[in-house]
């Protein structure tokens, strides 16, 4: 149990430093170019960095590496999820504006009863997630039918993982046999969280070729 | 037809400035037939491009002439490379 719980703590922070790195690509691509595209990527990763600290937080507070963090581990969870599942809207909201379609985007239960506990909370907000990270990973499959390129399925694939990981995490708070939901959750987000560095990957290297080339 | 928004109106702009003769600059009328845009919207963007210091005016003989500046220059480069990223999210600049 611990143990899982501290690969998943090891995971968000892996999560964390890969959101930061992309938002602070995309921040620098509007800084330089302006472009609103790039704006929305940046507040998605800022916000997934965000929540993904705040969920290593939450789990190493609970399991007493950060004893210190013990006391705030709700307020951690229902932070990390919020936050979370607000980046993932901001990354399936740039695919809305991009095909200019609002009319294919999903419809989301957003109101939440307030008596709620923590796991509901949580579960909800998970849930959430899932239909959003589907959307996202439709849409850039969608995008890779129009553009072949690899980095872009790669990363389609990892935001299927993603989604499929939030749900088998949605799935592990009810099944009786949750260790292997949430093992099996954890394994698919370490393979969606691999495929964003492609994008960053790409980039740097990218960035070599144009400096080397000079365009 | 793809849609063009404000930032790749002014990246096809700018992109013609740099593929004319470096020199010269650019006519309007050329900027017009080749960036597919009303008078009136290139008139105002090469005003901004102006004050922005992407693009340089020169006065000629024959009227105003339009050559891209460095930091124009740097512009296009940037947004290739960042368009490049933002492609591998599927999305467009």
């Amino acid at each position: 149990m611990s143990t899982l719980l501290v690969a998943e703590g090891v995971l968000a922070l892996i999560g964390a430093f890969i959101g930061l790195s992309i938002g602070y690509i995309s921040l620098t691509g509007y800084r330089e170019i302006g472009s609103p595209a790039l704006l929305r990527l940046a507040a998605a990763f800022i916000l997934l960095f965000l929540g993904f600290t705040f969920e290593a937080l939450a789990i190493f507070g609970y399991v007493g590496v950060l004893p210190i963090l013990a006391l705030a581990t709700a307020s951690f969870i229902i932070a990390s999820s919020f936050l979370e599942t607000l980046g993932f809207f901001f990354l399936a909201f740039s695919y809305i504006l991009n095909v200019r379609a609002t009319q294919r985007a999903l419809a989301v239960p957003l109101i939440l009863p307030l008596s709620l506990t923590v796991v509901q909370i949580s579960a909800a907000l998970k849930s959430i997630s899932f239909y959003l990270l589907i959307y996202a990973s439709v849409e850039t499959a969608i995008a890779y039918m129009k553009t072949r390129r690899a980095e872009t399925l790669v990363l389609s694939l990892g935001l299927i993982f993603l989604a499929l990981s939030e749900l088998l995490r949605w799935i592990s708070y009810v099944e009786l046999s949750w260790p292997f939901w949430y093992s099996t959750s954890l394994i698919l987000k370490l393979i969606g969280i691999s495929t964003l560095v492609a994008p960053i990957v790409k980039f740097a290297s990218l960035k070599g070729g144009v400096l080397r080339n000079g365009v | 037809m793809v849609y063009r928004n404000s930032l790749r109106i002014v990246v096809d702009i700018l992109t013609i400035a740099r593929d004319s003769d470096s020199e010269k600059g650019v006519g309007i009328t050329t900027l017009l037939r080749k960036g597919n845009i009303s008078y009136s919207r290139l008139s105002r963007l090469l005003k901004d491009l102006v004050k922005c210091g992407l693009i340089e005016e020169i006065n000629a003989e024959r009227g105003t002439r339009y050559r891209i500046s460095d930091q124009g220059r740097q512009f296009l480069i940037a947004y290739s490379r960042f368009e490049e990223f933002a492609q591998s999210f599927g999305l467009r600049l």
